[in-house]
């Protein structure tokens, strides 16, 4: 078989002539880098997770569950690889979910036989991509969309991931998505939500060395922001705050804190989950800076208009897996 | 971790290009291939731990990681071309043109093909899949993939054999033998 024998014999030649732009090489590694960091979170609020079921009885080794315990100056001895058990119903995320063409407006895509989307345009607002996307097919379409699938991102003419945010009106049936600075919005993706089925998986976690763990404490910070110049305490922190400035679609607000580079670094890694509750009642996720340029001082900046009565964070121990060569050694806390 | 990263783009480096190019011959346009790409990059980061062999075995994994990632694709889609089968067998396509071309040109040839001969093709001869697999992949008797793969061969030395003239004309009468 000349044939055969002559495209088996030249195969590896002509796939090694093609040599990818250095963009596109560069696009890639950004990829890999990207989720590499992603990988590294995941496995972190995984461990945390795992640390979170020792407490609540699951028999790990003892090590973990020494670290369970958070015995102050007694580190852990962390094993290299844990055994966590997820159970039936517990969600996770597949890839998959519907991949929407943004080529043209009115272009249509379908994902399976009873949803589609049409595609109505996309705006730049303040630095934001905005798309809109209309949802049809069954009575359930609009529901699946908000049920079934998440992770969205905006995938631009140069191949490369945005993450969006996504709004879906039931009542318009209509999805907006927004990202950063897409310049030319290719596609819209997303992944599917599902959950464990039948019964409980077991999955293995390596921990490598330089992974952080952390693991949810009650007990984090409340900053009472009622009144400008009140200072809340917390341990050895204090916070004073120090107004609010209202912009076009957000609110920031301002606070004092102790002008040093630890406090900094505990605000950024010890807490998490930053909310505001606000005086209508509600809760409002926040986004917590501290510019090493401006010591001393935090940013706060909530979606809206919003009047703050206190802003709250969760507390977080964190520890690092030691390099092999400390294996069996007490974890570093910080 | 970080060591880990670091091999693994070293290695997807002199992958990438191969990468693009066989995902082009899997899927119709070039924003499809090159997601494509990135997608089965991505999933062999994810999978990178499980890689037996050492770097050597690196390309083919990879490789037939993206097939992998074609094949969920385009089954969703659809879009893995059924053909209509050959009435009967016709004869087998050597000794022919091939003998007379440079051999160079085999695969940009076949990536001139109609989609369903490419595809096949690139999975039979670009990554080894068997027949048995083929079958699996594409939803068809055995013997149906065997007359698809011939039909290919077929379409493909009746391309070759257009080009051969011009080909002798413009080296002035010279060509490569296989």
């Amino acid at each position: 078989m000349g044939f055969e024998r002559a495209l088996r014999d030249t195969r590896e030649a002509w796939l090694a002539e093609e040599v990818l732009p250095v963009e596109r090489s560069a696009q890639l590694e950004v990829l890999v880098r990207r989720r590499g960091r992603q990988v590294r979170l995941k496995r972190s609020a995984l461990a945390a997770a795992a640390v979170a079921a020792v407490v609540s009885g699951v028999a790990f080794g003892p090590a973990l569950a020494g670290f369970a315990a958070g015995l102050p100056g007694v580190g852990p001895f962390v094993e290299r690889v844990l055994r966590l058990t997820i159970s039936k119903g517990t969600p996770y995320w597949v890839s998959g979910g519907p991949v929407i063409g943004l080529a043209t407006p009115g272009q249509r895509t379908d994902y399976g036989s009873d949803l589609w989307f049409d595609y109505h345009g996309s705006t730049v607002d303040d630095g934001r991509t905005v798309v809109t996307v209309g949802i049809h097919g069954s009575e359930r379409a609009v529901q699946r969309v908000q049920e079934d699938f998440a992770e969205w991102v905006i995938v631009d003419t140069a191949g490369q991931n945005h993450q969006a945010n996504v709004r879906v009106d039931a009542d318009r049936a209509v999805l907006t998505a927004w990202a950063l600075e897409v310049e030319e919005p290719l596609r819209l993706k997303a992944g599917v939500h599902s959950v464990v089925a039948n019964r409980d998986q077991i999955l293995e976690l390596r921990f490598p060395a330089g992974v952080v763990l952390r693991r949810f404490r009650d007990g984090g910070p409340v900053v009472d922001m009622r009144a400008q110049g009140q200072r809340s305490t917390w341990g050895d922190l204090w916070f004073e705050y120090n107004g609010r400035s209202l912009r076009d679609d957000y609110t920031v607000f301002s606070l004092h804190i102790p002008a040093d580079a630890r406090t900094a670094q505990r605000i950024v890694q010890d807490f998490d989950d930053w909310v505001v509750l606000g005086e209508d009642g509600r809760v409002y996720p926040a986004t917590v800076t501290v510019d090493g340029a401006q010591p001393g001082r935090m940013t706060v900046r909530v979606d809206g208009d919003v009047v703050p009565v206190r802003l709250r964070a969760r507390r977080y121990l964190v520890a690092l897996v030691p390099p092999p060569t400390d294996v069996g050694q007490p974890v570093r806390k910080r | 971790m970080v060591l880990d990263d670091e091999r693994f783009l070293g290695l997807l480096h002199r992958e990438q290009g191969k990468l693009l190019r066989l995902a082009r011959m899997l899927v119709d346009q070039e924003d499809n291939a090159w997601d494509l790409v990135q997608d089965a990059t991505l999933a062999a980061y994810t999978g990178f731990s499980r890689l037996r062999g050492g770097d050597e075995s690196f390309g083919p994994w990879i490789r037939r990681i993206l097939v992998n990632r074609a094949r969920n694709r385009l089954r969703a889609q659809n879009r893995f071309v059924l053909l209509e089968e050959a009435a009967a067998q016709q004869p087998d396509p050597t000794p022919g043109p091939e003998e007379r071309l440079d051999r160079r040109l085999l695969w940009s040839e076949v990536a001139c093909l109609a989609p369903a001969h490419r595809q096949v093709l690139a999975l039979r001869f670009l990554v080894d899949m068997e027949v048995a697999d083929l079958a699996r992949l594409l939803r068809v008797p055995e013997g149906t993939v065997k007359s698809r793969l011939h039909r290919a061969l077929c379409a493909l030395r009746e391309r070759l054999l257009s080009k051969v003239p011009d080909q002798a004309e413009e080296e002035g009468g010279r060509v490569h033998g296989l």
